[in-house]
């Protein structure tokens, strides 16, 4: 006779049927897998303007979601009504605009369902397994697609095909640069660009800057951070 | 135009970068990899629940009465053999049925036996052939005395001096007596030789059957007196050590021949059974290794294996009966599991099981 020594764990699922946790956590993982895949396929063919960083996250965070609800309702029809509503309540009085604030409302209801129905340990695993993922989408920036640190603007005087020129001191202080914008009037001298630039040193921005305007042919040199969610 | 040195990247922006790029890669690598480990070690499928099962004993009373003593209480622990309940038969036909005994045999008694009736039979056919004996012995005689007639009236007839009605007498009454005698002569020696294989049936002694029809009497005897000494209270005991699970009739009250009266339920199961619902999830063998997980509080868990696998798919009508909607029965095919002697599963108790599939080897999950 031998038991697993996790066993005083798992024995907090007071439910009729004991958890198989090694299913559980199996389940899980291959919802979690699948759900990256669908989000990095999601990241690769999306096309529009409506791109959403945090939909990405949803999209990934969502299989292990339900994978842990369908265990928390084990069949029971009574529990999932019991889900559906309060979803609904909850729906009601708070207009979720961003799919992961949907998603976090969600495993709250998952988690407070499984503890109410004395899962006690599936309410702690479902919980430990999806914030930890919560962490690893914050940590890597799960979703952004374009990532760079820096829109730079200025006016070039000079022939674009000097342009090179520019370009060797970009490449000096970045890793990757792109021409977002690049911009001539009919009677109006110069171009006005916009780069995106992923540094390779931020503290090193004000070398840049002082380079660049040491640039024969730049002028109203200017920069903002670029901003990691906003959507494109 | 000669490219510019890159300034040095800094640390910081380098584990950005393989946060960003780096990790998540990693990430999928290590779910897919945790996936196949634990894809094959995860007991999905072969997992099934199964209900223990113990002796189980119907104490009945063996014959019609008065249920004079009840000594037990249910759930009360009884030890094998100890009483369970006393019983006063009071049925009216068993003094009838003990006089009617009796006559029987005192007729047995003055009948003549088998042995003896042979023997009867056997002395019969002995006078027969030495009646039969002394009437060849006539018949020789007379052929005798036929044959000189012949002999005395064939010359006497060549002589004319008796009539040839008178010659074909003779002859006549000659060859009837040479038939009595031929007829006679080969039933003696039939009769004898049949004699011969009926001595041991015939004489008194020959055989045991006087004895054994004696041991017979003997026998129907003690039966008698047994019959005639149960008439008296009958003490039913306990068959099993166990515990006491229904108390069917109570103290006081009449009760009929093989009508029961207590059950007792052994302690702990010996066995579980259990059921492989269409589509079975594996083939099951016996002797496959099982995994037992029991639903106490501290879950224990012990290997064993598959004893016996069902002939056939039962309706199920213990406690795993799952009669789903549409359905008027839930079916599947019994399989039996064996416990070691240590296990403490009561029975009825439901427990998992897991079936380690035939081409799994034990030693990969530690099993037996």
């Amino acid at each position: 006779m031998n038991s697993s020594s996790l066993d005083w764990f798992f024995q907090g699922d007071a439910a009729m049927v004991p958890t198989n946790w090694q299913a559980m956590v199996l389940g899980l993982l291959i919802a979690l897998a699948c759900g990256h895949v669908v989000s990095w396929v999601y990241m690769l063919t999306h096309t529009g303007l409506s791109y959403s960083r945090s939909f990405v996250n949803a999209l990934l965070l969502l299989p292990p979601i339900v994978c842990l609800v369908m265990m928390v309702l084990a069949n029971n029809l009574v529990t999932a009504f019991g889900m559906m509503a309060v979803f609904a309540i909850v729906r009601f009085r708070n207009i979720l605009r961003d799919t992961l604030d949907t998603t976090y409302i969600l495993i709250s209801l998952v988690i407070g369902m499984a503890a109410g129905t004395q899962r006690f340990a599936s309410a702690i695993l479902g919980c430990v397994i999806i914030c930890l993922v919560m962490v690893y989408l914050w940590q890597t920036a799960y979703g952004s697609r374009h990532h760079y640190d820096l829109i730079l603007n200025l006016h070039w005087t000079r022939s674009l095909k000097e342009m090179p020129e520019l370009h060797r001191l970009l490449k000096r202080h970045s890793w990757k640069w792109l021409l977002a914008s690049q911009r001539t009037h009919e009677g109006y001298e110069g171009t006005d660009l916009s780069f995106r630039l992923l540094l390779r040193n931020t503290d090193r921005l004000r070398d840049l800057l002082v380079e660049i305007g040491d640039l024969p042919g730049v002028s109203r040199v200017t920069t903002m951070p670029a901003e990691d969610q906003s959507e494109l | 135009m000669d490219p510019l040195p890159p300034i040095p990247t800094s640390p910081r922006l380098l584990w950005r970068e393989f946060r960003m790029r780096v990790v998540p890669w990693l990430f999928l690598s290590g779910l897919v990899a945790a996936i196949a480990v634990m894809w094959t070690r995860v007991n999905i499928g072969q997992s099934i629940v199964g209900v223990g099962e113990g002796e189980r004993a119907l104490i009945t009373s063996p014959q019609p009465g008065l249920l004079r003593e009840l000594k037990v209480r249910p759930y009360q622990l009884v030890n094998q053999g100890e009483p369970i309940a006393v019983v006063h038969p009071a049925d009216p036909r068993v003094p009838l049925d003990l006089l009617r005994l009796e006559l029987d045999l005192q007729r047995l008694r003055l009948q003549p036996t088998l042995p003896e009736q042979n023997a009867m039979n056997y002395e019969r056919v002995r006078s027969d052939l030495l009646r039969i004996k002394s009437e060849l012995a006539v018949a020789k005689v007379n052929l005798e005395r036929a044959q000189n007639e012949v002999d005395r009236n064939k010359p006497l007839y060549e002589e004319k001096l008796v009539s040839e009605d008178i010659y074909d007498l003779s002859l006549k009454t000659r060859q009837a007596f040479e038939a009595e005698v031929a007829e006679k002569t080969a039933a003696v020696r039939e009769m004898e030789q049949r004699i011969e294989e009926l001595r041991s049936l015939g004489e008194p002694g020959a055989t045991d059957a006087g004895d054994q029809f004696q041991q017979l009497l003997s026998r129907l005897d003690a039966a008698q007196s047994l019959a005639a000494s149960n008439w008296g209270p009958v003490t039913l005991v306990a068959p099993i050590s166990g515990m006491v699970s229904a108390v069917q009739r109570q103290q006081g009250e009449y009760i009929l021949d093989g009508e029961p009266l207590v059950v007792v339920h052994s302690l702990w199961s010996d066995r579980v059974i259990g059921y492989l619902r269409q589509p079975y999830p594996i083939d099951p063998e016996i002797g496959l290794p099982v995994k037992v997980t029991t639903r106490t509080h501290t879950r224990e868990q012990f290997w064993t294996s598959i004893s016996q696998v069902g002939a056939q798919v039962d309706i199920i009508t213990n406690a795993l009966a799952y009669v789903r909607q549409g359905s008027l029965v839930d079916v599947g095919l019994p399989i039996v599991i064996d416990l070691p002697s240590q296990s403490r599963i009561r029975p009825g108790e439901i427990v998992d099981l897991w079936i380690k599939p035939a081409e799994a080897r034990p030693q990969d999950r530690g099993g037996p």
